[in-house]
């Protein structure tokens, strides 16, 4: 069973796409910071990562700086799944790494399962 | 040499006169130049100053010379080049009067003239200062506008977002099996909720061409795979509503086009989608031409169709005035102007036929080949 974190503030959202990859059979874990993140990600040594952006204090940028620079973790995927269509944003997320900017609204929850499929293939 | 000089008076501004009376108009420092250009002498040596030596001394040696000649007819020559000499001196003394009097009024035109010219410039330093500073806080609000439409876009998207993954979720069945009844209504929320997705995406974008922030960046593509991908994406769409989807393949391989990809396909899904949405029987076409240098993705469908007025008006933005007026582009008008926007910075042409009202459209999507 694959392993997933995802770091999503907004509740509604973290509980769907929770329920959606538990029910596609993944391992789920759902954190609502990028500071969780960072305490749970050296934890659960994740499969992937879907992160968010614009998140509370550091946000999903910031993780990715963290994630960079930590020689074990950097290796594991991130894809970047945010509602923030922002260019230079999305520019900086994908320099540091992400391997995919997915726009929420563009994406049904199966989609975007469909998609981190593909990237855990 | 003399022309130039000339030249170079008359391009200064200096006046005419110089030529008439170099000794006056270098005595009211309007000589440019040191030499005299009627005379072509340092002023010394002018015409006017030998005039003025000569004359004196001639009246005085005349005058003296009356006295000592006896003789009516020696008197008479005495005092006629005496006359002479001095009506010679009346019309000189005219001449100076004109340029006295000219001088005088081209002095007052110039102190006008240079006093216009200071006020115009202090108004343009104004002017100019003004523009300057409206420009830098345009530009902070320029800056701060992007942020916000950025910011509210994703707190717009984010309940929608919401809305898109449940609905779609409990029409999947991820909830239970769906009660046949609540389905219909259930897919019309879906619909309308894409409806506000796009919208949001087309605000956005919009501000953002209107702002000159959408980048361009061409890579070489496929336009056919990349239209079979989007087909097969709204496939169902098209089949839930009852219509059909063909696609005709020219007979040779298209070339692949250098196109912006997030852009050409935003532009295919949104004339697709339009296509969808406005017919209700038989279905849509799409199909590939290629002709001077142009490949051409052709759209048709079998819809309501438009008037001749309607299409001329169909890649307005709907924010340019005539919004409440024109009932036909509801749900289209920013998309397709968008649309426009996006195929001109490929330098290609976007355009719609339509043989009227209930006979449906053709959209023609051409980007150049080289």
């Amino acid at each position: 069973m694959k392993k997933i974190l995802i770091i999503e503030d907004e509740k509604i959202l973290g509980e769907m796409y929770r329920d959606k990859f538990t029910q596609a059979g993944f391992d789920v874990v759902w954190v609502d910071s990028a500071e969780e993140g960072i305490k749970a990600v050296p934890k659960i040594k994740p499969d992937l990562i879907l992160l968010d952006i614009l998140l509370p204090r550091a946000n999903g940028i910031g993780f990715m700086g963290w994630l960079k620079k930590e020689k074990e973790l950097s290796s594991i995927p991130v894809v970047a799944f945010s509602n923030y269509d922002e260019p230079t944003t999305k520019k900086e997320a994908l320099r540091l790494g992400v391997k995919d900017y997915l726009i929420k609204t563009n994406y049904t929850p199966q989609e975007i399962v469909d998609k981190i499929k593909g990237y855990l293939e | 040499m003399e022309k130039d000089e000339k030249f170079q008076r008359k391009k200064a501004g200096k006046p005419e006169y110089v030529n008439e009376n170099c000794w006056l108009a270098k005595t009211l420092n309007y000589s440019p130049a040191k030499r005299c250009q009627y005379c072509e002498l340092k002023f010394r040596k002018c015409l006017f100053f030998q005039y003025l030596t000569v004359s004196l001394i001639l009246i005085l040696f005349l005058f003296a010379l009356s006295f000592f000649i006896e003789g009516k007819i020696s008197k008479l020559v005495v005092i006629s080049i005496f006359v002479f000499v001095i009506i010679y001196g009346y019309f000189f003394n005219r001449s100076t009067e004109k340029i006295i009097e000219a001088n005088f009024a081209q002095r007052k035109a110039k102190e006008a003239l240079e006093e216009l010219t200071e006020t115009l410039q202090q108004k343009v330093d104004e002017q100019t200062k003004e523009l300057r500073k409206s420009y830098e806080e345009l530009k902070v609000l320029d800056k701060a506008k992007s942020e916000f439409i950025s910011i509210a876009s994703h707190q717009l998207r984010t309940p929608l977002a919401a809305v898109k993954g449940y609905i779609s979720m409990v029409l999947e069945g991820s909830y239970g099996k769906l009660n046949e009844r609540a389905k219909r209504p259930m897919e019309n929320v879906y619909q309308s909720n894409e409806r506000l997705i796009k919208l949001v995406n087309d605000l956005l974008n919009l501000s953002r061409l209107d702002a000159g922030k959408i980048k361009f960046e061409p890579k070489p593509t496929s336009l056919e795979e990349m239209v079979k991908g989007i087909v097969e994406e709204l496939r169902i769409t098209i089949e839930n509503k009852g219509l059909y989807i063909k696609m005709k393949w020219p007979e040779l391989p298209l070339p692949e086009v250098m196109v912006d990809r997030d852009h050409i396909r935003q532009v295919i899904i949104n004339i697709i989608d339009n296509a969808i949405r406005y017919t209700e029987k038989g279905g849509v076409t799409v199909k590939f031409q290629i002709t001077n240098s142009k490949l051409q993705i052709i759209i048709a469908d079998t819809g309501e169709g438009m008037t001749k007025e309607e299409i001329s008006h169909l890649f307005e933005s709907f924010s340019r005035g005539t919004a409440g007026t024109r009932f036909w582009t509801e749900g289209a008008g920013l998309g397709l102007y968008i649309a426009r926007k996006f195929i001109d910075m490929h330098k290609g042409r976007i355009f719609a036929e339509s043989k009227g009202k209930g006979k449906g459209s053709t959209f023609y999507i051409e980007i150049p080949t080289k």
